[in-house]
């Protein structure tokens, strides 16, 4: 062995450790950090929606963080707006109640339609303290087919009315949560279809 | 036997990048294929170095 292949088996195992490291050890909250691109966190100055009725204006953000899945999403001015756990997600925190837009992965082997109805709804039914599904929609959003799920659930005594769209996407798809108390739900449905019909994917 | 060596390097490092770039990687995997993925590029390509640098050697060796 020269000293040319020592050095490299020696840079190849620094490597193999720092893999290690960033993939199972204190330094992978850094790599998951990594994928959230600053700009998906900037809304657009330029290009604002405004609902004259419920008199609010809605920023425009652009989503970069996955490759395949950039998608752009009008949310309210006066939410607070924070980068979710994952890449491509948001929460949403308003005075009503919250929300969250992420990605959902969907296995290539499966359809939309077919993971909502046999995984996910029966996860929100097992998960959800007081579930009680009101409605289920099958719709189009931009040409993208969507699927729709209002539910009810019960949270510190409160009666929380959520609606869940998934929407069609490349890769993954695309997961609206937006949930606000039962009183004030009716009030926000329409600011809140206002939201989920802005959804597009960036081509 | 050089060549055999360097041919199973390139599978290797294609493997891995066939892992990070290609594969569709289901959410709660993401962690293993990241690690995955980069094991089998790190050791691609450590193994076609070593390759070509101990082919060096040997012909040094030859030659004294």
């Amino acid at each position: 062995m020269n000293k040319k292949v020592i050095i490299i088996m020696i840079l190849a195992l620094v490597a193999l450790i720092v893999l290690t490291l960033f993939s199972f050890g204190p330094l992978s909250n850094m790599r998951k950090s990594f994928s959230t691109n600053p700009v998906s966190l900037q809304p657009s100055s330029s290009n604002t929606l405004s609902l004259i009725k419920e008199n609010i204006t809605l920023d425009l953000y652009t989503n970069k963080d996955v490759r395949e899945n950039y998608y752009n999403i009008y949310l309210p001015k006066d939410w607070q707006i924070k980068a979710g756990d994952k890449a491509g997600s948001y929460n949403m925190v308003f005075p009503q109640g919250s929300g969250e837009i992420k990605l959902q992965d969907v296995a290539d082997n499966t359809t939309l339609e077919l993971f909502v109805l046999s995984q996910a709804e029966p996860l929100l039914k097992k998960t959800i303290s007081g579930y009680v599904k009101k409605e289920y929609l099958k719709t189009t959003i931009n040409n993208n087919e969507t699927h729709e799920i209002i539910y009810d659930s019960s949270e510190k005594g409160k009666t929380m009315r959520t609606i869940k769209t998934y929407i069609v996407g490349s890769d993954n798809a695309g997961a609206i949560t937006l949930s606000a108390d039962s009183v004030s739900f009716e009030t926000l449905r329409s600011l809140f279809m206002q939201i989920i019909n802005n959804f597009n994917w960036q081509k | 036997m050089k060549q055999i060596f360097l041919f199973i390097s390139f599978i290797v490092i294609g493997l891995g990048l066939y892992l990070k770039y290609f594969y569709d990687v289901p959410d709660e995997q993401i962690t293993i294929n990241f690690f995955v993925s980069g094991f089998f590029i790190i050791v691609g390509i450590a193994s076609l170095l070593i390759n070509i640098f101990w082919t060096t050697q040997v012909k040094n060796n030859k030659e004294l």
